[in-house]
């Protein structure tokens, strides 16, 4: 059982840095200016692949390519089929011997 | 040459506007030509002391209100001219005003509570003062716990005063004075008083920890 009573936790350190040596620095390095530069520097979204495009495949090789998505490519079967067409990805053998 | 002297942490709720607006009124009946700026966005040293000036019927001491960031220590260094004591209030957050007034000012009042949440969030305050120092070598740091409780068996400040004097050594100096959690210091806001202006039945507790407090700045060459 632990004691009860005040206590003082020591608060976890942060990585100590040099002191700056000019005014623009000692800006720099408040949260507010931080917290407003990682606003800019946020990744773009990246473009969907094959919008607008349609595809006439054989349906065996569609459900290769479901197997394909949800394995490697978080369930994006535009992104498979380009893995494919790029030859990054090979499609199951058996789908060729259907064909 | 005027002593500029902030009230300042990162974290809000901590009673920065409180302790500064009494500083800057303990300045006044000692005679000494002074300002009082409201550096903090919420303007509530600026509302007091229009509170203050229409109870009385009478402006006392200069209040002036200045939160736009850009050119603040120049204009803070500037004012200071004209006064002997520049008291200022900033916003409870790590923001560019905040670091403009650490470089403008000779000394630096870091009210705190004895919450763990308030002892953590000081890492980030003391960083920003060693920060300051880059350019304002001088600037002087002191740690005032404030809203201690006010149970007197109760030891809470006492352990948090020297955790964070041993944490802090060298960077910043905590204070002996604590100032208590006491409902006098509420009823100042309401009305516009300075804490040793609230009725109290007998001798108020809460005027004179902050008579103390005064002390231990004139001991210790900070007013």
């Amino acid at each position: 059982m632990t004691k009860s009573g005040p206590k003082f936790r020591i608060p976890e350190k942060e990585e100590k840095q040099p002191r700056p040596t000019t005014e623009a620095g000692v800006l720099a390095r408040s949260a507010e200016v931080i917290s407003s530069g990682k606003k800019k520097t946020g990744r773009k979204p990246k473009k969907e692949p094959c919008r607008g495009i349609t595809l006439s495949l054989p349906v065996t090789m569609i459900e290769a390519l479901d197997d394909l998505a949800s394995e490697k490519t978080a369930d994006n079967r535009s992104y498979a089929l380009i893995g494919v067409i790029r030859g990054k990805y090979k499609l199951d053998e058996k789908v060729h011997e259907s064909e | 040459m005027a002593k500029i002297i902030a009230v300042a942490n990162s974290k809000g709720g901590v009673g920065k506007t409180t302790i500064c607006r009494n500083i800057a009124l303990a300045c006044h009946i000692n005679k000494e030509k002074t300002l009082a700026l409201d550096c903090d966005p919420q303007k509530s040293l600026e509302k007091f002391f229009c509170t203050r000036a229409e109870r009385l019927d009478a402006i006392e001491l200069d209040c002036d209100v200045k939160t736009e960031a850009t050119g603040l220590k120049r204009d803070i260094l500037h004012r200071s001219e004209k006064f002997n004591r520049v008291i200022i209030d900033v916003g409870g957050r790590d923001s560019v005003a905040m670091r403009q007034v650490l470089m403008a000012a000779g000394v630096v009042i870091i009210p705190t509570t004895t919450g763990q949440e308030s002892t953590d969030a000081l890492e980030q305050m003391i960083n920003a003062v060693e920060d300051a120092r880059g350019v304002n070598e001088d600037l002087q740091a002191y740690i005032l716990i404030n809203m201690a409780p006010s149970d007197p068996h109760d030891t809470t400040a006492n352990i948090t005063a020297e955790g964070l004097a041993t944490l802090y050594e060298n960077r910043a100096v905590v204070l002996d004075t604590r100032l208590k959690h006491r409902k006098a210091w509420l009823q100042s806001g309401y009305d516009g008083l300075a804490i040793w202006e609230v009725p109290s039945k007998g001798e108020s507790k809460a005027a004179g920890e902050f008579e103390n407090l005064i002390k231990e700045f004139v001991k210790k060459e900070i007013l």
